[in-house]
């Protein structure tokens, strides 16, 4: 097929131009402006040189004019078109005129349904637009020539890219008085009308009828303002509360009877006007975020991961300590730190772990590759010495995260006689802040952070058998010590408080890791144990496992709370999955926690 | 031009296969030694038995590859253990790529959409190819974003070292043969027509895309210039709810009927607004051609043999 669309670049045009491209017809396209034509196609300025565009009409199948469809807000001229449509009746196969609905009778328009028989409005001269159609009927009906002749009569056309369709909205959500469009809207859309004015272009029932083109159905005025203002809401706030499913809209008699189209041309418009509607919203609301009116979206993602995605380094030049960083929690949160530009310095007791972690931030690009600090925490001496020698080796020191932990199922003493579950999880981290005091104090920002543990609501420390010589319950000793952790960090906080430091502790709650596995400690490791009762626990710790939060996930919300605005200025809080919580009642005993503190003190020998 | 395709019999792959099998390309694909006999057009092209984890097997099936389809990575359902994700799906992709960087040319990973950071409001709709990557959801979706984006992660990486080109390709909910997903809401609405909402609160807004329509999308990425080291969004273009589904489905069964009773509820709570949009396929010359009811009609004219409710199994037997 070949054919000429005039308004090539208008809102219906373009939209006929992109289809008949692709179904391979040859196209020529006529546009007031000079416009670059897609790939296929070839643009002649109208009403520009009348000759080019008669040769052009020679080999034509059909002239399609959609003009009096396009932006209802640009003022038109008649005589080009009548022009256009003399030239080609004498020219070319078919005619396909896109008309107005207030071709009709307003009265009509206004209480009924409108075939297309009528009734028609006489020539107003108050209403220049309906004349318009009138006159470029009656030119189409009259031309001379051969040509088939199809009209379609069309009302409001809706369309994203419709200025007039968004500017409308616009009014109606910047102005709650603003009154309804219409007393009844029964819209096209310009997808829908592209597609029936192909169907018309083609179908050989066309020739010679007239047909009404609108919407699925129709709605009041009143309605659709309602609408506008509640997809307004929905899609301007990305907070919002609002109900996100549409009321029980009451429908309206439809403006124009569009059965003629249905039946002879086999055309039904499958986008509903509410569907319409939204869209132009949509694009409302997303031409207000781009002035600023209106809020950015802000990401639903911690500011760690976002930093991640975006490559960016908030850690550049910064020195971290992590302890505990060959497994678990320790290496997700030395892999991210080093991600976000960190100079990880790792700790831990496995070699082979530490030196796998370092071969593989090694192999990423754009990670600098930790040091590797290998050193026993249950060992004071180990920790001293390895204190000894971050100090030298870095003045400055940015964040320290202990999180190195376990417990134990029988009771064990380190090589300083202390009992294991107290040494690893409160003295280590205690020892080896104070020990790294000078290099923390002198970052004048650093943070230190402590691992917590949902099991310390129900350990308060018992002083009197701090190490568990009495009575040793795996849980319950492991508990008392994260409670005497966030004593010592509530402690710690309270020194460094307005320093620019800050200490704070962070529980990982329901993570995956072999924790409990690691030191024997789960149930079903009882060699006792009825293998049947034993495969059941497997499977339902398993399932359990399923369930958990996995490490990685679980190190952005802690590195989070060293880079998440948020907590900038936050010191000595307790946070658990993401979210600031008071810890138990009896962390907040400041003589108790005196007292823990000179315990510490005394166990460790440490520096003040 | 000489390609593999690994995981040739799931869902995205059997269809990566069928479109190749248009093309002259020489085909050679890595299969799992038990779903060797499900691979598909098995006289025309080369077959590598073996898994991502066996080194011999991914050397010699990357031998004269020029562009590598990586598409075997899993995802529930079933239930997965987050290991058995991570092995298949981060383990699996770094031991290819120590096969295959620095002498295939390019590799076309088909991940998933859900890889994207949550965007539950339709406010942040549409949303586009480069938009940031968080695993959420429940935990087993947690744990299929936390694979996918590290096996991602690896791609990239890998890219940036210049050491293969990339490109990524995330779908949305894949319909077509073998999609688990898709047969499951389709039976879940056959057995409980009148109880959705708990279904609409899981899924939400749903936007299916056919398999062959990603197949297609993974050819023009092989080649073009425009996809070089680029991550593309595979999204079908209807939006839909469980509610449309269950319209759809009634339309499906009732053809030339127009009272369908699930249409008002359908509409009510379905915007239409899009929340995914592929630009850089759609700039590419790329669109999905395969509707959801198509989708729909596919699944439904095999389920009757399957789970449908037409067995009339005895109630106790439907609800395991």
């Amino acid at each position: 097929m070949r054919a000429m669309v005039s308004d090539a670049t208008g809102l219906i045009g373009k939209r006929i131009v992109a289809r008949l491209l692709a179904t391979g017809a040859e196209v020529v396209g006529l546009t007031k402006a000079v416009a670059a034509p897609p790939p296929g196609a070839r643009f002649l300025p109208w009403p520009g040189q009348p000759e080019d565009v008669a040769a052009a009409l020679d080999a034509l199948d059909v002239v399609i004019v959609p003009d009096l469809a396009g932006e209802s807000d640009v003022p038109l001229l008649p005589a080009p078109l009548e022009r256009l449509i003399t030239l080609a009746a004498g020219r070319v196969g078919r005619i396909v005129l896109l008309s107005r609905a207030d071709i009709y009778l307003p009265a009509a328009l206004a209480d009924g349904t409108v075939a297309e028989t009528g009734p028609f409005a006489t020539d107003d001269p108050a209403h220049p637009q309906q004349g318009l159609a009138a006159l470029l009927e009656h030119c189409l009906r009259e031309a001379p020539g051969a040509a088939q002749r199809v009209v379609l009569r069309v009302p409001m056309v809706l369309g994203r890219d419709s200025a007039s369709a968004v500017g409308l909205v616009d009014r109606l959500l910047d102005d709650p008085q603003q009154p309804r469009p219409a007393p009844r809207l029964h819209a096209i859309d310009a997808d829908d009308l592209a597609d029936a004015t192909l169907i018309a272009a083609r179908h050989k029932a066309a020739a010679g009828h007239a047909f009404n083109l609108a919407g699925p159905f129709a709605v009041a005025g009143e309605v659709a303002a309602s609408e506008i203002r509640r997809l307004g809401a929905v899609l301007g706030d990305q907070f919002s509360e609002e109900v996100q499913v549409q009321p029980d809209y009451p429908l309206a008699p439809d403006l124009l009877a569009t059965g003629k189209a249905r039946q002879m041309l086999g055309f039904s418009p499958r986008k509903a006007v509410f569907t319409s509607l939204a869209e132009l919203v949509q694009e409302a609301i997303h031409r207000r975020r781009r002035t600023g009116a209106l809020p950015a979206i802000v990401p639903l993602i911690p500011t760690a991961l976002a930093a991640v995605e975006r490559g960016e380094k908030p850690f550049h030049g910064k020195v971290v300590v992590v302890t505990g960083a060959t497994s678990g929690l320790g290496r997700a949160t030395a892999v991210l730190l080093a991600r976000l530009g960190a100079q990880v310095v790792a700790v831990g007791r496995n070699v082979q772990a530490g030196a796998a972690l370092v071969d593989e931030l090694r192999q990423r690009p754009g990670c600098l590759a930790p040091e590797f600090r290998a050193a026993d925490l249950t060992s004071q001496a180990e920790l001293r010495r390895l204190a000894a020698a971050l100090c030298a080796d870095h003045p400055v020191i940015d964040a320290l995260v202990n999180a190195a932990g376990a417990a134990f199922p029988a009771r064990r003493q380190s090589v300083d006689g202390i009992e294991m579950t107290l040494a690893i999880n409160l003295l280590a981290p205690f020892l080896l802040t104070h020990l790294l005091a000078g290099p923390l104090r002198a970052s004048g920002h650093a943070r230190i952070i402590n691992l917590g543990c949902e099991a310390h609501r129900a350990a308060p420390v018992d002083l009197s058998d701090l190490q568990g010589e009495r009575h040793y319950d795996p849980a319950l000793i492991y508990g008392r010590a994260k409670f005497a952790l966030v004593q010592v960090t509530y402690g710690l906080a309270a020194q460094i408080d307005g320093t620019g430091l800050a200490a704070h502790v962070f529980d990982p709650g329901t993570m995956r890791s072999d924790f409990i596995a690691r030191n024997g400690l789960a149930p079903s490791d009882d060699p006792a144990m009825d293998p049947q009762i034993r495969l059941a626990q497997r499977i339902q710790r398993e399932n359990e496992r399923i369930e958990m939060a996995s490490p990685q996930a679980v190190a952005a919300l802690l590195v989070n709370l060293m880079v998440a605005p948020q907590f900038a200025a936050a010191n000595g809080l307790y946070v658990r999955e993401g979210e600031v919580l008071p810890s138990a009642d009896g962390t907040y005993d400041e003589e108790a926690a005196g007292k823990l503190w000179d315990a510490c003190l005394k166990l460790t020998a440490a520096p003040g | 031009m000489k390609v593999l395709v690994t995981g040739p019999t799931g869902a995205a792959g059997q269809y990566v296969l069928e479109t190749l099998m248009t093309t002259g390309h020489s085909v050679r694909v890595l299969a799992l030694p038990d779903t060797l006999h499900r691979v598909r057009f098995r006289d025309r092209i080369e077959m590598v038995p073996g898994e991502l984890s066996d080194e011999v097997a991914l050397g010699e099936a990357v031998k004269g590859i020029e562009v590598v389809f990586h598409t075997a990575l899993i995802s529930p359902p079933p239930v997965l253990r987050p290991e058995t994700m991570d092995a298949v799906n981060i383990a699996g992709t770094r031991n290819l790529l120590a096969a295959c960087a620095d002498t295939v040319r390019r590799l076309v990973l088909v991940s998933s959409a859900t890889v994207h950071a949550p965007h539950p409001s339709p406010a942040m709709w549409p949303l586009s190819d480069d938009a940031l990557r968080m695993a959420h959801g429940n935990p087993q979706q947690t744990a299929l974003g936390e694979s996918l984006i590290g096996a991602e992660d690896l791609v990239l990486d890998a890219s940036a070292q210049g050491r293969i080109e990339h490109t990524i390709l995330r779908p949305t909910e894949v319909a077509g043969r073998n999609s688990a997903f898709v047969m499951a809401i389709i039976s879940s609405i056959l057995q409980n027509p009148d109880s959705l909402e708990v279904g609409h609160r899981m899924w939400g807004m749903m936007q299916w895309v056919h398999g062959s329509d990603i197949g297609r999308a993974a050819l023009i990425v092989a080649d073009h210039a425009a996809a070089r080291n680029q991550c593309m969004l595979v999204a079908g273009a209807e939006p839909v709810t469980v509610y449309d589904v269950q319209k759809l489905m009634w339309d499906v069964m009732n053809p030339g009927r127009r009272d369908n009773p699930y249409a008002a509820i359908a509409a009510c709570n379905n915007l239409g607004l899009p929340k995914y949009e592929p630009r850089k396929l759609a700039a590419l010359g790329w669109a999905p051609l395969v509707g959801v009811k198509q989708c729909i009609a596919e699944v439904l004219s095999r389920l009757e043999f399957d789970t449908s409710a037409s067995l009339r199994m005895p109630a106790h037997l439907l609800d395991e």
